[in-house]
């Protein structure tokens, strides 16, 4: 439901963009941009899904429950929260795993990161650029590009389904390893498949590369992981466009989360109390270099990469990309793939923090877990990248708007929606409180 | 005309009642008709819908459901779902059921031919295990999906029949 407005009393000039149901995204939220006089007075992301509590459900966890647990704050990225989980207790632990171990988890998350990319790129965004209200009038007027949106989610679903166990909250994945790790013929449809997908990833650059943005360049704070030698995704050091260099595990040392009204999300922002932005965009901006070179060659065939960096609306771009760069890299550790002689090492709990971040489809979610000398979690902090976009978002309508008031209000909100929708706003996600009292009865 | 009929399990058993579909399914298995299948999709997606309804096939999607008691079973024709302000199915965090439903009409999909049969659930939370209600439905719930397989074969002389 839209809601729209304007008053014009005693000479002020007042608009109202609302949108109660925001569309096409994942969860509960809504849109309230009020303008004064041409100045915008609030611009608000309201997250009004019902806090899920998974910090405080975790407390009294062993950390291999834990990693189960962390798996059901999402549907679409739960790799990302139980990879997140493991790394940080195997720091923590000091857990070395087999090389072919990590390649497996590697391809677990590049699956997520097709499965994820593939939704958003054809299903939710898609039809912001193409004028469609939906993916269901997308599919009517080209039937084909649809089915190829279906066919990458699908092989990116197979990833998780044969290396995880399943497509929905995979069970594969384990401090110290894996729970089963595949041999190779388990392995072979995946092969033709990601031939398959990475053509389409290909196409999908293309595709999207031809759409028409609307302008919108601003200087961001941009924040991902960055790793040496890979694409950054479950390793690396917390960098900035303005020069931060952390280690994964000091999320806290830099950024903080607040509480703000009429929200279920924290928001996070710099210690400073800047908003930064996650995501594809500033990984490559950051780490683009790292591209496999397929995906670093689809992306220069573009010529869009400045661009990419400044317009948020360009992140459909940044998004395709990645799809190849997953695409290609699950290929690559499907060919390189032997079977561990081991799944899992055993290991041995010790007492302090457990904390890691990596990079979800969405952007970097960073885990800390106070955990005692058997292992059991006695506090948590997970900090997922939607809610620390959430601010960067709100910057970015405040930004936004005065480049679409004189358009009708129904176009303009339409505008504030499709901007929303380039963050890829997950919002099941975001929604949690940080602090939670229980008190005892009786 | 003649074709296969697949039933499309959703649900996760790790959700509580989420899982009510998983195990009414489960019953059946012994005695099911030889030419249905059964895969279980977790969260129905519009490609499933494609696959199963392709070539003459018949489909019954089977979901835990809010907004009926916990155990009573629901059948309608599945495109009503896409309408419908009723029992909604329980599936977590995925595409909503009418965006579903209309990319799967839109890819070509003949819904007339698919079934949705629901399982009231109570607790939709983290855990396993169903509640005491939905368990008491469950040979209700396999009845259900039974009769109205056996219904698709005498109408469509399926090749099961």
């Amino acid at each position: 439901m839209h809601g729209e407005g304007s008053i014009a009393s005693a000479g002020v000039d007042e608009r109202l963009y609302a949108v109660d149901e925001l569309t096409r995204v994942e969860g509960e939220g809504s849109l309230r941009l009020r303008v004064r006089d041409g100045e915008v007075i609030e611009a608000r992301l309201r997250i009004f899904e019902a806090p899920r509590y998974f910090e405080r459900i975790v407390v009294g966890r062993t950390p291999d429950e834990v990693i189960d647990i962390v798996a059901r704050i999402c549907g679409i990225c739960p790799i990302a929260y139980q990879l997140t989980a493991v790394h940080a207790f195997e720091a923590l632990f000091g857990v070395q795993v087999d090389p072919s171990v990590r390649a497996l988890r590697r391809l677990l998350y590049c699956g997520e990161w097709i499965e994820s990319h593939a939704l958003h790129v054809y299903l939710l965004h898609a039809p912001d650029f193409l004028g469609l209200s939906s993916a269901i009038e997308l599919a009517r007027l080209d039937r084909s590009l649809v089915e190829r949106g279906l066919r990458l989610k699908k092989i990116g679903n197979e990833i998780l389904s044969v290396v995880g166990g399943r497509p929905i909250h995979p069970v594969s994945l384990r401090v110290g390893g894996l729970w089963h790790a595949p041999r190779r013929p388990a392995l072979a449809k995946l092969r033709d498949d990601l031939d398959e997908a990475v053509e389409i990833a290909q196409q999908t650059v293309a595709m999207v590369a031809a759409f028409e943005a609307p302008e919108f360049a601003a200087r961001r704070l941009l924040v991902s992981l960055r790793h040496p030698t890979d694409y950054p995704m479950d390793e690396g050091r917390l960098v900035s466009s303005d020069g931060l260099d952390l280690p994964a595990t000091a999320w806290e040392q830099a950024f903080r989360e607040e509480q703000v009204e009429g929200t279920s999300a924290l928001h996070a922002r710099t210690r400073e109390g800047e908003a930064y932005l996650l995501g594809p965009t500033a990984r490559i901006a950051l780490a683009g270099e790292r591209l496999h070179p397929l995906a670093r060659a689809a992306l220069d065939a573009t010529g869009q990469e400045a661009e990419l960096a400044t317009n948020v609306f360009r992140s459909i771009l940044a998004r395709a990309v990645e799809l190849v760069q997953a695409t290609v890299e699950a290929r690559e550790l499907l060919d390189a793939y032997e079977a561990p002689r081991h799944a899992a090492i055993p290991w041995r709990p010790v007492a302090g923090t457990a904390a890691w971040a990596t990079e979800a489809p969405r952007g970097l979610l960073f885990h800390r877990y106070n955990v005692d000398e058997d292992g059991i979690v006695r506090s948590a902090r997970i900090v997922p990248p939607t809610s620390q976009n959430q601010a960067a978002i709100e910057a970015d309508l405040a930004r936004f708007a005065p480049s679409v008031l004189d358009l009708p209000q129904a176009e303009a909100t339409r505008r504030f929606e499709q901007l929303i929708r380039s963050y890829d706003p997950c919002i099941s996600c975001a929604a949690h409180f940080l602090d939670v009292t229980v008190e005892p009865v009786g | 005309m003649s074709g296969r009929c697949t039933i499309l399990v959703c649900g996760d058993p790790s959700r509580g009642d989420d899982g009510a579909a998983i195990a009414a399914v489960a019953r059946l298995e012994q005695d099911r008709p030889p030419a249905t299948r059964v895969r279980r999709v977790g969260q129905l997606a519009p490609d499933d819908l494609v696959a199963a309804l392709g070539a003459g096939g018949w489909c019954v999607v089977v979901d835990a459901v809010r907004g009926i008691e916990p155990g009573r079973v629901l059948v309608v024709p599945l495109r009503s779902l896409a309408a419908s302000d009723g029992p909604q199915p329980a599936s977590s965090h995925a595409l909503p059921i009418e965006i579903v439903i209309g990319l799967a009409e839109a890819l070509g999909a003949d819904l007339d031919r698919a079934l949705f049969v629901g399982i009231g659930g109570r607790r939709f939370e983290l855990g396993t295990g169903l509640s005491p209600e939905v368990i008491a439905g469950m040979d209700a719930a396999a009845g259900t999906i039974d009769r109205e397989i056996a219904h698709l074969v005498r109408r469509e002389a399926l090749p099961c029949a």
